[in-house]
């Protein structure tokens, strides 16, 4: 059963006929997505991927769409990673702001509108939050690598909320389309200049061609009172590398949905996340990967840890098709709980219809390692930096797999910043 | 330094030290021998403080303290030392880090200001040449990966920076081959000072042959049954426990 409350619904009504575009293509496409995101509304607990994830709190709300903001470069500055040296493209409140932008990309790096599709019987099993993105989202993009192309330095994807007066809703959309044989890195980094109460429903759809490689950091570490939902869709063909490491910092109530589509021989795919959790922080993370094609391989690494009353999850599935043999998945979930309130709820789920392949899971729960505590304490360390200092390694296990070490430092003292002494433990990152 | 008068203590409800007195003076070196399960290691660990242990009576002074009423690392900021017979691998933490928080912490503790880096690295240099580490060390996690010897060495080298009052050595000597032993027991020997005492935990008269005790103390069944000069150690290594265990019994019948 889904939740409808009237009033979030009829406020999305309400929100779209107030933007509803006048070309009559993108806007059918849209009164469809609208349409079927209202026959359910928005997901329940009741469903099994939203069992442990309740949207109470988000569905009492009523987002307005975003006006026309701005942000100075100061403003900028003072948020974006200090030494990321990369092709800048910052988005406010959904929007590309060219000014703010790297005017300029690299040759063979295209960026574009992506075009509406007028195709009647596409996204009827789509989920409810892909449908509300092609309902609302603003300034949807496709971004092409062209075959061949080894883009240097990092694209970097600066998605900041602006200072709204009302809870407002931004449903950024890309398409990335990686050519064969091209190799990328791509930032995508979130973040709010206020305190906002935002909804931030993210699509990305990524489709990698034989033999590109990408690997694409995610930074969720908007406001702590903001709803950030985001799906990855992947789709890799023949030896394409995809790389994802993922961390959650921000927002009251954070999902996030990767699904890995791993077509054809060869395809590999490495997911990593840490997420961190504080206060009445609910942080959720469902991966899926299917494993279409023999050959093929996956691993994953996530962490958690949370404190106060904060509560994570994570949901593993990984899909062995028929005659997808000799492929290898690999994954492990590890959490620490730092509070007695705090929880947990991690879940692998595997479906095996392949007789020939290598699949491991493994899940841990626990507190901070006592023994690890007592050396630490018997070297004169205190309580609190010692604990830190445990919590700390925990978490940069997953920090320290970012390959772009900028951002690596930056996530470091991010992470050191929201620990107890941490100015303390500060230099040491 | 340290005394410690009828000192009872148990572990997950079973008895383990029991009525253990022991007095160290200032700069002396001791050795605690006796048979597995004798209660060496509780002792150890029990004044280095770790909390699974439970002290049900007696007292413990540490340069005129209550070593009891303090925490570990208040034990550790007043001059104690354990080195750890296993010591721990934390994944994550670098030896650098370890070292360098565990310093300033001590340092801070005494009223002085933190190292500064090139202070820290000059000093930690000089104390890694001592213990034979290469510098590749201090760039890994704390006892990550470590062999045995590289794990009783770098608790030794901990030792030699935190430059401690007492130290307390928990089976050093084990898992460690001859080379391995010289370099740890040359560390030791270096630190050796009249205002610095050491207690050291073994097994075996191996040991003592290379770091040379004051006193040699037999520990059977939670006490103290026996102590002497080195001489003790050199007859425990040709004659066994039993002839100790079987005096100390019909002492305590007569």
């Amino acid at each position: 059963m889904s939740t409808k409350p009237a009033e979030a619904l009829q406020g999305l009504r309400q929100a779209f006929a107030d933007s509803a575009p006048a070309d009559p293509v993108l806007r059918k496409q849209r009164e469809r997505a609208l349409e079927r995101f209202m026959m359910h509304g928005f997901p329940g607990t009741r469903e099994e991927a939203w069992r442990y994830t309740n949207l109470r709190n988000l569905t009492r709300r009523v987002f307005v769409t975003a006006g026309d903001g701005a942000i100075s470069s100061d403003q900028l500055n003072a948020c974006r990673i200090p030494d990321l040296q990369g092709h800048l493209l910052v988005f406010l409140d959904g929007r590309l702001q060219h000014q703010l932008s790297d005017q300029n990309l690299p040759a063979g790096l295209r960026l574009s509108h992506l075009e509406a599709q007028d195709s009647e019987d596409s996204g009827q099993t789509l989920p409810a939050f892909s449908n509300l993105n092609t309902a609302f989202n603003q300034d949807a993009r496709l971004l092409q690598i062209d075959a061949n192309t080894s883009v240097e330095k990092p694209l970097y994807l600066l998605f900041v909320s602006g200072q709204n007066e009302q809870p407002t809703m931004l449903h950024p959309r890309l398409e990335i389309s990686a050519g064969t044989n091209s190799r990328i890195n791509l930032v995508e980094h979130h973040l709010s200049l206020a305190q906002d109460e935002n909804l931030v429903n993210s699509l990305i759809d990524i489709n990698l061609a034989a033999g590109a490689r990408m690997n694409h950091t995610r930074i969720q570490d908007a406001s702590k009172k903001s709803f950030q939902i985001c799906r990855v869709n992947v789709d890799q063909a023949r030896d394409s590398h995809y790389t994802h490491d993922h961390i959650c910092l921000g927002s009251a109530l954070a999902r996030m949905d990767i699904h890995v589509s791993l077509s054809e021989p060869g395809a590999e795919v490495e997911l990593h996340g840490l997420m961190l959790g504080q206060g009445r922080q609910h942080m959720d993370t469902h991966t899926q990967v299917d494993h279409i094609a023999p050959l093929t391989q996956s691993r994953e690494t996530y962490r958690c840890v949370l404190d106060g009353k904060s509560r994570g999850v994570f949901n593993g599935k990984v899909v062995v098709h028929r005659d997808a043999q000799k492929i290898e998945a690999h994954q492990a979930s590890n959490n620490l709980l730092l509070s007695d309130q705090a929880e947990i709820d991690t879940k692998p789920e595997l479906e095996i219809y392949a007789d020939d392949v290598k699949c491991s899971h493994g899940a841990t729960v626990g507190q901070l390692d006592k023994n690890a505590l007592f050396y630490l304490l018997s070297r004169g360390i205190e309580r609190t930096m010692a604990r830190s200092l445990l919590v700390f390694a925990f978490a940069d296990e997953i920090v320290a797999g970012i390959g772009e070490p900028s951002i690596r430092h930056a996530m470091e003292k991010r992470i050191v910043s929201q620990l107890p002494d941490g100015d303390r433990l500060r230099e040491f990152v | 330094m340290l005394k410690i008068d009828n000192l009872h203590a148990r572990v997950e409800g079973r008895e383990i030290l029991k009525g253990l007195s022991l007095t160290i003076g200032e700069g002396e070196v001791h050795a605690i021998m006796g048979p597995n399960g004798s209660g060496k290691s509780t002792l150890v660990q029990v004044l280095a403080g770790r909390d699974d242990y439970q002290v049900t009576s007696g007292s413990v002074t540490f340069l005129g303290k209550n070593l009891l009423d303090l925490a570990p690392e208040e034990r550790a900021h007043e001059g104690l030392f354990l080195a750890f017979q296993y010591p721990v691998e934390i994944p994550g933490v670098n030896n650098t880090y370890l070292l360098k928080a565990a310093l300033n912490s001590m340092r801070k503790h005494r009223g002085e200001s933190d190292l500064d880096a090139v202070e820290f690295l000059a000093l930690i240099r000089d104390k890694m040449k001592l213990m034979e580490m290469d510098a590749s060390f201090l760039n890994r996690g704390v006892n990550e990966g470590f062999s045995g010897g590289e794990k009783k060495r770098n608790e030794i080298l901990q030792m030699a920076v935190l430059e401690p009052r007492l130290a307390l050595l928990d089976e050093t000597d084990s898992g460690l081959d001859i080379d391995a032993l010289k370099v740890v027991a040359n560390g030791v020997n270096s630190l050796r000072s009249a205002d610095r005492s050491i207690v050291m935990v073994t097994h075996y008269q191996r040991l003592l042959d290379y770091i040379e005790p004051d006193f040699v103390h037999v520990l059977s069944a939670g006490r103290i049954i026996r102590s002497g000069d080195k001489s003790l150690a050199l007859e425990l290594e040709r004659r066994g426990y039993d002839w100790v265990l079987k005096e100390a019994l019909e002492e305590s019948q007569a």
